[in-house]
């Protein structure tokens, strides 16, 4: 379970201040596959962030009962002058997991051969996130807070990644960023949708994604 | 038998019909030769005059009637030329003579059916079932065969299926109850036209009505005559096919006599008889014919019957529409969208209902949804619009723009139960992990980023240090030859590379500090991903990592002084120990405050390049503050490294002592470096993030 109390957040901007979100009370399970709609700019990467413990809400608190995950998107937690092994072993290690294991385990998922010992500055976008997406795997999570990761890499390895996911989310639960409700109908039964600077929750994906879209209310 | 030369080249070209007229003319075939006349036959068939070939097979049937060849030409011959008895016979006796295959034995069925030998043909057809499966018509008509030769009663979801079967099974009841003039009626229709033609001319045509194809519609009218003319209304049903007044029925629901189909559909509604798809047309009829209390009454027992039925709500919500009870009607229409969502004409007729209440937002919402619902009625639909826009003064949302959500209620989004934050929950506190604290985790996280700094500035094998340890004797080579060629001399018996050392490099752990926990959170902003990372253990790692570096290159020079003979003893290692340490922690918070100061002003880092030149000359590294004029030694005073390079070498030599240097003086710069240091990170924070 994840706890919102009272949080709210606000950017300043050149053009003077933006409000992400404003002071929101909810309780979020963690068990749960639930997306996060919103539109480019909305604020659904910054919430996430906030919910993963890398930003700090500017009131309120977060309380998080479970072992969530950071967010995994585009490589955001790579680290770029380390090779892809060594990043394993960084994250392996503050996650005080057993690294031979992890790297074991990223080894077999990502299938980048010899460009594990590369430095990651030298991958493609597509190898960034088959490391990402088993670095993350490799650690078992009560819940995954994804920033729209799985939609990368070539298509066997979507399709390896969506089976990969689709088994750890029998037990995990998962909060899954995105703009695009096509995508996290495949994953997710519910949705919180993020507008106005609100986010709205629905314990229905389709009433959330025609709220999103149309702006229906049931 | 001999033919000419002309007849074989007509058959080798396929002139079929040439050889034909050649063969005709022969002595062979004017003499009723059998063979010939076999030919002449076969010859027919090929050219598609299946009578006359009929004909000629007849003719030689005593001769060779025991041949399998023969019974197949005569079997197809008559049975294209649709001489049904002939050609069960045929097929019976090629049976006999041979086998048939799947598609000989369907025909055989169908000529048995023909003649009406029912039973047959429906052991015929079963025989095949498998095959039959795969093709409507053989399906149709085995279900005909199985009704009329066994009676058997179709499920109202085949006969919704096979509509023919409702006609067959019509006939069946008219025979059960001895209603031979209405059999004879609908069994010669049946048996008259070409094959399904009857029932299917029927449906066809109910659908060509609808298209608009006049001449079916003649037809049908033309039929629903005939049906009449043995029909009395008003009659007692009871004695009379139910099934056939819903035939007759539907007939004139198709050719538009909605009048007369309500009244039929009025007496028959509470038959078993009637499927869903008869509701629907009844309700339909008497919807139109103006009755709307039956209508209602049909409609809701339709769904009864069916409650996910595709179309009897929206229509009960415009009987209630006409009744005047727009509440109900609402209700229905409501039910009617969540089973079809998309059901066009509900939501136009809930849009246009909405306008008029004037409920602008549920209006357009409606509309919202029909801009992405391929709707036929775009007339309709445009009307509407032009309504709305004309009542609210707005044109609603197009397709391609976000939703608006400035006029949305907020106060009237109710929260789902599963993410309601109750008041118990306001207070939880994250359960602790056994043998976890905050400490442990400092403490493993900083030494993880410490490997992982490692592993990029020395390299994994530490070659890396060794790197930089033959740099920095390099460097100290080149000042102590550079002091050797100037002649300078070391007061209190002080060895040149012993001062260079405690000089450069105790000045080097300054500088690296600095420069490393300065850049530390640029360069490892990624790592802030994970949670545990804080930027406090990120700058500690740095700072511990290289105060060590420094720390050990020291030992490290040193203990190469010594070995190459140096006589050095350091009177309190303690002291020195002490100071270097001191060097990493000024250092620390001399980057810490030029780290939160770049986040502010980017350019500081051109002012801190200067600062370090002159730090670099006035800290000590070649002279004793004991040896400087007085004047200049209060100013240069001022610099808390000079005080720690005195104090370094006051612990290092014993010779020396440093009369001015004072560790409080230094320990309040660090101090303060460290306090606006992190009132500058409080304050900006937010700003070093988003950067």
């Amino acid at each position: 379970m994840i706890i919102l109390n009272n949080i709210s957040k606000r950017y300043l901007t050149k053009n003077g201040e933006r409000v992400v979100l404003n002071p929101t009370s909810l309780k979020i399970p963690s068990n749960e596959h639930i997306a996060i709609l919103g539109r480019n700019g909305a604020g659904k990467s910054t919430l996430l962030r906030m919910i993963a413990g890398v930003e700090q809400p500017d009131q309120g608190k977060i309380v998080r009962l479970a072992h969530l995950s950071w967010p995994i998107g585009f490589g955001g937690a790579l680290h770029n002058a380390l090779t892809g092994r060594q990043n394993v072993e960084f994250t392996a290690r503050i996650n005080s997991v057993d690294i031979e294991e992890a790297t074991q385990y990223v080894e077999d998922f990502s299938e980048l051969g010899k460009y594990l010992d590369e430095p990651v500055s030298t991958y493609s976008a597509g190898m960034r996130s088959r490391l990402a997406f088993g670095l993350s795997l490799s650690i078992d999570f009560d819940c995954y807070l994804i920033d729209e990761a799985i939609s990368t890499g070539d298509k066997w390895f979507r399709e390896k990644a969506a089976l990969a996911f689709d088994e750890r989310r029998q037990t995990s639960g998962v909060l899954f960023v995105s703009h695009n409700p096509g995508t996290v109908k495949r994953f997710c039964d519910k949705g919180l949708v993020l507008v106005e600077s609100r986010l709205v929750p629905f314990s229905d994906l389709d009433e959330a994604i025609d709220f999103y879209n149309y702006g229906l209310l049931k | 038998m001999i033919f000419s030369q002309g007849i074989r080249r007509a058959i080798r070209k396929g002139d079929f019909k040439f050889a034909c007229e050649l063969l005709k003319q022969t002595e062979a075939v004017l003499q009723n030769t059998p063979g010939a006349i076999f030919i002449l036959g076969r010859l027919y068939f090929r050219v598609g005059e299946y009578s006359k070939a009929l004909d000629c097979f007849r003719k030689v049937e005593s001769r060779f009637s025991r041949q399998f060849r023969y019974w197949k030409f005569r079997a197809k011959a008559s049975y294209s030329s649709c001489d049904y008895g002939d050609a069960s016979l045929s097929f019976k006796k090629m049976s006999d003579a041979g086998s048939v295959d799947e598609y000989q034995q369907a025909c055989w069925a169908i000529s048995a059916y023909r003649c009406g030998a029912f039973q047959q043909a429906f052991e015929l057809f079963d025989e095949i079932s498998d095959y039959c499966d795969q093709f409507f018509y053989l399906r149709s008509f085995r279900g005909f065969a199985d009704t009329l030769a066994n009676g058997a009663k179709f499920e109202p979801e085949l006969r919704m299926k096979w509509p023919e079967l409702v006609v067959v099974q019509g006939i069946v009841q008219c025979r059960q109850k001895a209603l031979l003039q209405e059999e004879e009626l609908l069994t010669s229709l049946l048996l008259n036209s070409p094959p399904g033609v009857w029932g299917r001319s029927f449906f066809c045509g109910e659908g060509s009505v609808r298209g608009g194809a006049p001449e079916s519609k003649a037809v049908l009218g033309e039929l629903v005559a005939h049906l009449e003319g043995s029909l009395v209304l008003n009659e007692d049903w009871s004695k009379r096919s139910e099934v056939f007044g819903l035939v007759l029925a539907r007939i004139n629901f198709s050719i538009r006599k909605l009048g007369q189909a309500a009244t039929l559909y009025s007496q028959l509604f509470q038959s078993p008889e009637m499927n869903f798809y008869d509701y629907q047309l009844a309700g339909a009829c008497c919807f139109r014919a103006g009755d709307l209390e039956s209508s209602k009454v049909i409609f809701l027992r339709q769904i009864e019957w069916k409650p996910d039925d595709r179309h009897a709500y929206f229509n009960l919500a415009l009987i209630y529409d006409e009744l005047g009870e727009l509440e109900k009607a609402l209700e229905y229409a409501k039910i009617q969208l969540n089973i079809v969502p998309r059901h066009a004409g509900a939501l136009m007729w809930l849009a246009e209902v909405y306008i008029d209440l004037d409920l602008e937002i549920l209006a357009e919402q409606q509309l919202v949804k029909l801009v992405h619902i391929k709707n036929k009625n775009t007339n309709r639909f445009g009307l509407i619009k032009k309504k709305f826009e004309g009542v609210f003064g707005r044109p609603i949302k197009p397709k391609s723009t976000p939703a608006d959500f400035s006029y949305i209620d907020w106060s009237r989004i109710s929260v789902p139960d599963e993410f309601v934050l109750t008041e118990d929950l306001i207070d939880v506190k994250p359960p602790r992990k056994r043998g976890e604290n905050t400490l442990k985790i400092l403490f493993r996280v900083v030494g993880a980023l410490m490997l992982r700094e490692m592993t990029t500035r020395f390299g994994r094998n530490g070659l890396g240090y060794l790197w930089v340890v033959i740099q920095q004797i390099i460097f100290i080579s080149v000042f102590a030859l550079l002091f050797e060629y100037r002649g300078r001399s070391l007061p209190y018996g002080v060895s040149m590379l012993a001062f260079l050392i405690t000089g450069i490099n105790a000045f080097f752990i300054f500088r690296n500090t600095v420069s490393q926990v300065r850049n530390a959170l640029k360069s490892n902003i990624s790592l802030l991903y994970y949670r545990q990372v804080s930027p406090f253990s990120i700058y500690m790692s740095r700072a511990v990592l290289e105060t060590l570096t420094g720390i050990f290159i020291f030992g490290a020079l040193v203990g190469i002084s010594v070995v190459s003979g140096e006589e050095l003893r350091m009177t309190s290692v303690l002291q020195v120990l002490g100071i270097l340490v001191m060097l990493g922690l000024f250092g620390t918070c001399y980057g810490l405050l030029m780290a939160t100061i770049s986040t502010f002003v980017p350019s500081i880092k051109h002012f801190e390049q200067a600062i370090n030149r002159i730090l670099f000359f006035t800290s000590g590294l070649f002279y004793y503050a004991n040896e400087l004029p007085q004047g200049l030694r209060e100013i240069l005073l001022w610099n808390p490294l000079l005080h720690l390079i005195e104090l370094l070498r006051d612990g290092f030599f014993a010779t020396y002592t440093a009369e001015y240097a004072s560790l409080e003086y230094v320990m309040w710069w660090t101090a303060g470096f460290l306090f606006f240091a992190l009132i500058l990170e409080i304050v900006g924070r937010k700003r070093m993030l988003e950067a």
